[in-house]
């Protein structure tokens, strides 16, 4: 811990990687993953797919060569609509799990390395924040400012800072007794150049694996309010929003086309996000993974 | 010990009062007026005002917010949390028998997840990097990414729908014993699911360190059994660990219990809440976060004063080492 | 470990506080000659809340009250009026009196009888805005409310009493009175049970949650949970009743349906997608009748967005009803041209039908003048599906011929809101009785009946119109009338105040064993002929 930075990179960076590289279903699932993020964000730049075009008359048809996964029922293309409803789920996750990896990492060095009131008072804070039930708040929040992709974005960052807090926190903790820091303080460092050099290169590790974390459980988050019709509006493509059609039994039974494509779009959009969040785990904590 | 326990109640009481304060000024930032919801202008023939007026006044929405805030928290110390904007019963007889409605759904899970997860953390961890753990790892992640709803959708598909199996919703209402378990395994069965996801993992993890640690490898090389080792040192090592993934997990089943109380017509606290919120039920939504603050309150002073009780012990210990 | 405890403790809370979820009890059948024959389980389409019909006139509710109250008389399937607690009830010449004659064989479940006491104090209930009442508009006509509502009488000089005989003075001629009072039902509340409570904590007193009189077939019993009410038959009942009880329940339309299939209940509302599913079910019946209700877009036409006339015509152009009745609805509906429609609503043959023409359309935005980047909010509150899907093909169509329309959900909160500060574009909603008698259009269309005090949402206003129902409704030569209404409906069509989409059919679906149930056009009047109901085994 107390060796120099350019060491500690070095030392830590490459065998990381090796690790995670031995991790072959983390492996599998980050390539996957590329692969889902490139066709959410880049397909729509090499089709012309559209997701907004509705046809009464191509109302909830089955897969055909016109639209590989069939047309829902506003006689809209199924693919079109499950890849443009990845990237607004994809971009509420991905956003709103970097606000709070931010924020949580501000807070935590704060508390961290200030301690005193400060430190119990936010710690107290977070204990509330996760007593309540998540969706709960983030319904009551949505109803306050309206559902748009802002709206979840900003509260669920406000709803998920606290676990990034307590691993940046914890790391704080320790490193304000150890030597160097003690000294850097000596030397009159400030608290900004503390967290760049001495902070940041801690928690790196396992705050990607929380960036990961809260990515999963927000697409989760998004799928469940727009499924219960308080997210956002029916029109925007979402996943959550595509399975919210699937309620209806007549669709469960008769039409696959409509519910399993979005369905399975989020189970295993999250299950990657988790293995690479597994194997991230594992090659920058080795001692989670005896 | 009693100064320090009479102080802590009194930032607990203060703590408290700030929740409410803040509970009640976000719900009155919401926009709508309970009022104008409950005489609903789409169906209203008639001299609309007057009755928003009558309904504004019934319900004590007349006042300045601080008179109207203050004329709840006096009632509330009373006992008297008011009453239901939609249907004028009394908040506390709402609240309870959603509450229980919805600890009876996900208490049944938690034991449920409890009951399956652990042996299956347990059997992970000794066949470590062995197929049995990979499929269990892999599953504990699956049922943690797939989404309660897709889930239940496709269970109702399956069972309900296809084979007509079991009911598709609703609380158990006649009382017997074969209605209550038919109308229960679904929704339970998909919470115990998404909750028994993060507990393999935990136990699995704990077992491992515990089935490394010095003890039970003397033990082994003794020749102990290594059931009864699992039995007498490795699952008691493992307890702290479930206890505290059940903890962490708990707000977010109720958070997940919104869903699925929603999807099979549950009558919880969840479904309560979503409702209250879309007809601005303040009184009832006062009463949740009221209802909520206070446990978390009072069981964070409890834990607090049973770590001032047995501090000096831990510091004891802790110099030994 | 901390945050296992709260829900622990909540839950401990919750058992010691003695609370119970569902009551076991259930009502054993009781001594009388009525109800022998088994409970009839039927759905809600919402969570009932109350008893009270003075503050709820829509929704499950109105259901359950109709179980519990009877009216003076029942809209039946065919939209007439059929006797209820009045025997008779006629206009003088020129309607501006009406006699209602009540039976004299109708007494409250306790036993007291009904007389024209009730209707007098049920009139001044729903007359009164202090009550909270919904309804005070169909009330205002009446001879003396004026000066009773101001505090200057004690009574309503306009209504007397002689035993079961009811005489009613109108202000202005009203041949269309009774029907004003029969849809939304307006059941006849028991004087002697609720005239001690103050009138301003009437309609929610505890009386409304468990009311221990009635006057319907069926009579509250229990609340087994939040959504689910039982009854138990009316043991003073004027006729023999089938069954023993009735449970009523709040199902969300999906399980509703799944469980008519599973036979766990014996009627539900169904949708036009579930009629197709169902009708080869076996042990279910799918019950189909041309519906009253209307389907349409509303924006607060003084807002100026939708304010040219052309703009609405362009609209009507530029969506393709037909369809949506062919999809959405699976063909279970009809497109309306005319606000009031049907066979008996003198809809004049030369309507403009406003066919599916986006060219058209686009031809009427440009002689209005029509910014194309001018956004057009499509207002829904989320949770029908039907609506939902409308809205969805509609805002597609209407970003066809140039209209930049974009979906907005709304909680019930927000549109009223939005209602009440006069800002909605193209709000959908559908409601009412328009298949009947033309004089229903009045309310959605007259220059004084603005919202919020009155139905008339998009504050559309034409003086010619007035006149034409004003006219319409002070005379009884019924080939008069409907000359006077084919020209009203014509003004109607060509000014567009609502855009029109259909009329969905009503669909419901019972269980094979379960008899005497009659599909009402009207969802909310579904249980009108509910002491006609039995079941078999």
């Amino acid at each position: 811990m107390s060796r120099g930075l350019a060491g500690l990179r070095a030392g830590l960076a490459r065998p990381a990687v090796l690790r995670f590289t031995a991790h072959r279903l983390a492996v599998v699932a980050a390539v996957l993953l590329t692969i889902v993020l490139a066709i959410v964000f880049f397909g729509p730049l090499l089709t012309s797919l559209d997701p907004h075009h509705v046809d009464p008359s191509q109302y909830r048809q089955p897969p055909s060569s016109d639209h590989p996964l069939g047309t829902d029922s506003a006689g809209r293309d199924v693919l079109a609509r499950l890849i443009y409803g990845g990237r607004t789920s994809l971009t509420i996750g991905i956003s709103a799990s970097l606000a709070a990896a931010v924020l949580g990492f501000g807070l935590g060095a704060l508390a961290g390395m200030t301690g005193g009131v400060v430190d119990s008072v936010l710690s107290r804070i977070v204990d509330v924040i996760q007593s309540f039930p998540a969706l709960i708040i983030i319904i009551l929040l949505a109803a306050l400012m309206g559902g748009s992709m802002t709206t979840l974005v900003v509260s669920m960052a406000a709803l998920e800072w606290p676990i990034a807090y307590r691993v940046v926190r914890t790391t704080c903790l320790s490193l304000r007794e150890q030597d160097t820091i003690r000294a850097a303080r000596g030397f009159g460092a400030r608290l900004p150049y503390l967290l760049r050099w001495h902070v940041l290169p801690e928690v790196v590790g396992p705050l990607v694996v929380v960036i990961t974390v809260v990515a999963a459980v927000c697409v989760l988050l998004e799928a469940a309010l727009s499924f219960l019709g308080l997210g956002l509006p029916a029109d925007v493509p979402s996943w959550g929003n595509m399975l919210s059609d699937a309620r209806s039994l007549t669709v469960l039974k008769n039409m696959p086309w409509l519910w399993i494509p979005p369905g399975a779009a989020i189970a295993g959009t999250v299950l990657m996000i988790n293995f690479v969040g597994d194997g991230i785990r594992e090659a920058t904590d080795p001692r989670q993974s005896r | 010990m009693l100064r320090f326990a009479l102080r802590r109640l009194g930032i607990s009481a203060v703590v408290l009062l700030g929740i409410t304060i803040v509970a009640f000024a976000i719900l009155r930032a919401l926009p709508g007026d309970p009022a104008e919801i409950l005489v609903d202008p789409m169906a209203a023939n008639g001299n609309r005002e007057a009755a928003v007026a009558a309904v504004r006044a019934r319900l004590g929405l007349d006042g300045s917010y601080p008179a109207q805030y203050l004329s709840w928290l006096r009632e509330a110390v009373q006992g008297n949390l008011g009453f239901s904007y939609g249907d004028g019963r009394p908040v506390t007889e709402v609240l309870g028998r959603r509450l229980l409605a919805t600890c009876q759904l996900v208490l049944t899970s938690l034991v449920v997840a409890a009951a399956v997860a652990t042996p299956l953390g347990l059997w992970a961890a000794r066949r470590r990097q062995r197929l049995a753990d990979y499929v269990v790892s892999a599953g504990s992640l699956l049922a943690i990414s797939v989404p309660s709803f897709f889930l239940a959708l496709a269970a109702i598909y399956v069972l309900c729908v296809k084979y007509s199996l079991l009911p598709t919703g609703g609380a158990p209402s006649t009382g017997t014993v074969g209605d209550t378990v038919s109308h229960m395994v679904l929704p339970v069965g998909i919470l115990a699911f998404a909750m028994a996801g993060p507990l393999v993992r935990y136990v699995r993890a704990a077992a491992i360190e515990s089935l490394a640690s010095d003890y039970v490898i003397t033990a082994k090389a003794k020749g102990v059994g290594e059931l009864r080792l699992i039995r007498s040192h490795v699952l008691p090592a493992c307890l702290p660990t479930l206890i505290t993934v059940v903890a962490a997990q708990l707000p977010a089943m109720l958070g997940g219990a919104v869903v699925i109380e929603q999807l099979f017509a549950w009558p919880g606290l969840g479904r309560l809440t979503v409702d209250s919120v879309l007809s601005r039920d303040y009184p009832i939504l006062l009463g949740v976060v009221l209802l909520i603050a206070v446990t978390v309150l009072l069981v964070n002073l409890l834990a607090d004063l049973l770590t001032a009780a047995v501090d000096t012990r831990v510091q004891l210990e802790g110099r030994a080492r | 470990m901390k945050r296992i405890f709260p829900v622990v403790t909540l839950c401990l809370v919750a058992a010691f506080a003695g609370c119970s979820v569902g009551d076991d009890q259930q009502s054993g059948p009781k001594d009388g000659d009525s109800g022998a024959g088994g409970t009839a389980h039927v759905a809600l389409y919402t969570q009932p809340t109350t008893f009270s019909p003075v503050v709820t006139i829509s929704g499950a509710d109105q259901l359950v009250q109709q179980l519990q109250w009877d009216p003076l008389f029942a809209v039946d399937t065919g939209g007439e009026l059929v006797p209820r607690l009045a025997g008779s009830w006629k206009p003088n010449a020129d309607a501006t009196q009406w006699t209602i004659t009540l039976r004299d064989d109708v007494t409250w479940s306790d036993g007291e009888p009904i007389t024209g006491e009730d209707v007098a104090f049920t009139f001044e209930v729903y007359a009164d805005p202090s009550t909270g009442s919904l309804s005070t508009a169909r009330f205002a006509n009446i001879a003396g409310v004026a000066e009773y509502t101001a505090g200057k009488a004690d009574s309503i000089s306009g209504v007397t009493v002689d035993g079961q005989s009811v005489t009613v003075d109108l202000v202005n001629p009203q041949a269309s009175f009774a029907l004003g009072i029969a849809e939304p039902i307006v059941p006849i509340l028991p004087e002697h049970a609720l005239d001690a409570l103050p009138r301003k904590d009437l309609a929610t007193s505890k009386f409304f949650r468990e009311p221990s009189v009635g006057s319907g077939p069926y009579v509250f019993d229990h609340w087994v949970n939040d959504d689910k009410v039982a009854f138990t038959a009316n043991q003073h009942y004027r006729d023999e009743l089938a069954l023993e009880g009735v449970d009523a329940t709040f199902l969300d339309s999906d399980v509703a349906e799944a469980q008519i299939q599973t036979g766990e209940i014996d009627y539900a509302q169904i949708s036009a997608a579930a009629a197709e599913d169902l009708s080869g079910a076996s042990g279910v019946e799918v019950l189909s009748a041309t519906g009253g209700s209307i389907m349409g877009l509303h924006s607060a036409l003084e807002s100026g967005l939708l304010g040219d006339v052309r703009v609405r015509q362009a609209i009507m152009h530029a969506i393709d009803r037909q369809a949506l009745v062919d999809t959405v609805l699976a063909g279970h509906g009809q497109v309306i041209n005319t606000i009031a429609f049907g066979p008996n609503a003198d809809v004049p043959s030369d309507v403009d039908t406003y066919a599916y023409d986006p060219d058209r359309a686009r031809e009427l935005l440009e002689e209005a003048g029509w910014d194309p980047s001018k956004k057009v909010r499509l207002e829904i509150i989320p949770g029908l599906r039907d609506r939902e899907q409308v809205v969805d093909i509609v805002a597609g169509q209407l970003r066809e011929v140039g209209i930049d329309a974009e979906v907005k959900r709304f909680d019930q909160a927000g549109l009223t809101t939005a209602i009440g500060d006069r800002d909605f574009d193209l709000t959908i909603s559908g409601y009412g009785f328009f298949n009947g008698d033309p004089s229903s259009m009045a309310g959605r269309v007259r220059c004084d009946l603005f919202a919020p005090n009155g139905s008339n949402l998009v504050h559309y206003c034409n003086e010619d119109l007035d006149q034409l129902l004003e006219d319409a409704e002070a005379t009884t030569d019924d080939q008069k009338r409907a000359a006077i209404y084919e020209q009203a409906q014509a003004i109607v069509n060509r000014d567009v105040p609502v855009i029109l989409l259909f009329a969905p059919d009503a669909l419901a679906a019972t269980s094979s064993a379960f008899h005497g149930f009659e599909l009402n056009p009207l969802p909310n009047q579904a249980f009108w002929n509910a002491a006609e109901w039995s079941k078999e085994g």
